[in-house]
C-alpha cells in the first residue's frame, strides 16, 4: 500500500519551474490589482508596450518566454517596481544535489 | 460512516506530501484517488503543455501542490473554483494545462477524485460528467460528513 505520494522532478528542474511560476504569478495578481484599483486593461499595457494585445495575454499566462528586459518592460507597463533578490538556500538535500553536480 | 484517514488506510486514497512543507508544518492537505496517481505517473510525468505553458504539466501540477500545501491564498477562478451548479460542492482545482477535480473533506483538506487535462476537458465539456462522478464517488465513499460551503473562506484559510 503506497503511503504518500510526492513528486519526483530533478531539484535544478523543480527550481527553474518554480521561478517561472512566481514571476506568472506576480504579474497575474499585479494585474488583478491594477485592474480592480485603476481599471487597468491588457490592451492599455499592450499599447504602452507597442505589442499585441495577445502577446500580454500569453505573458499573463505564462505562455511565452520572457526575457528580463521584457519582465521590467511589462512591469514598468503595469506600474510597478521588480524587487529582486537571491536567498541562500538551507536545505542540506539541495545543496548536495547541487555539490554532486559539480 | 468512513473517514478519511480510514479511506486511506484501506487505500482508497493516498495523502500528497509536499517537498519543500514538512508535514508537522503543511496548512492545507491533499489526498489522492489511486487512478490520479495512474494518470499522474504515465500521462503527465513526460507531457509538454498543449498550450504552449513555459512549464511541463507535471512542474505546473506540483508547484500548485506545493501552494496548497503551504497555505498560499489562491487565485479564484485562476488556480481554484466550485463547480456550478455549485449545490453539490465539487471543486476544480487548477493550473494552465491540468483540470482537479474533487471535494473538501473538511476546512483545508482537499480530496483529488480525477484529473485530466484542460484541452480534453473542454474540447470534450467534461465538466459536468466530473461533477456528478465526483460526487457520486463521495456518496460512495459513505463519508461521515464533508464541506457543502462554496466560498472560499469556507473551504480554505491561508498562511500567508
Amino acid at each position: 500500500m503506497m503511503k504518500f505520494y510526492q513528486t519526483r522532478i530533478d531539484p535544478k528542474e523543480r527550481q527553474v519551474a518554480r521561478f517561472l511560476g512566481d514571476v506568472e504569478r506576480a504579474f497575474q495578481r499585479a494585474f488583478t490589482e491594477a485592474k480592480m484599483q485603476r481599471k487597468l486593461t491588457q490592451q492599455q499595457i499592450a499599447v504602452a508596450l507597442g505589442i499585441d494585445r495577445s502577446a500580454i495575454n500569453r505573458r499573463l499566462l505564462g505562455r511565452e518566454n520572457m526575457t528580463e528586459r521584457s519582465i521590467a518592460e511589462m512591469a514598468w507597463a503595469m506600474g510597478y517596481d521588480i524587487e529582486f533578490k537571491l536567498v541562500r538556500r538551507e536545505e542540506m538535500q539541495d545543496a548536495e544535489n547541487t555539490l554532486a553536480a559539480e | 460512516m468512513a473517514t478519511i484517514i480510514r479511506l486511506a488506510n484501506n487505500g482508497s486514497l493516498v495523502p500528497f506530501r509536499p517537498r519543500n512543507v514538512p508535514p508537522e508544518r503543511a496548512w492545507r492537505r491533499i489526498w489522492l484517488a489511486l487512478p490520479v496517481i495512474d494518470w499522474l505517473e504515465t500521462k503527465v510525468f513526460d507531457a509538454i503543455s498543449s498550450l504552449g505553458n513555459r512549464r511541463k504539466p507535471y512542474e505546473q501540477f506540483d508547484d500548485l501542490m506545493e501552494m496548497f500545501c503551504a497555505g498560499v491564498s489562491l487565485q479564484s477562478p485562476r488556480n481554484f473554483r466550485a463547480l456550478r451548479p455549485t449545490d453539490q460542492s465539487i471543486w476544480e482545482l487548477k493550473t494552465d494545462d491540468i483540470r482537479f477535480f474533487g471535494f473538501f473533506s473538511e476546512k483545508n483538506e482537499f480530496v483529488i477524485l480525477f484529473g485530466d487535462f484542460a484541452d480534453r476537458v473542454k474540447d470534450h465539456n467534461l465538466y459536468a460528467g466530473y461533477r456528478n462522478e465526483t460526487a457520486r464517488i463521495r456518496a460512495s465513499f459513505n463519508l461521515q460528513s464533508y464541506v457543502t460551503g462554496i466560498s472560499y473562506d469556507e473551504v480554505l484559510s491561508d498562511a500567508d
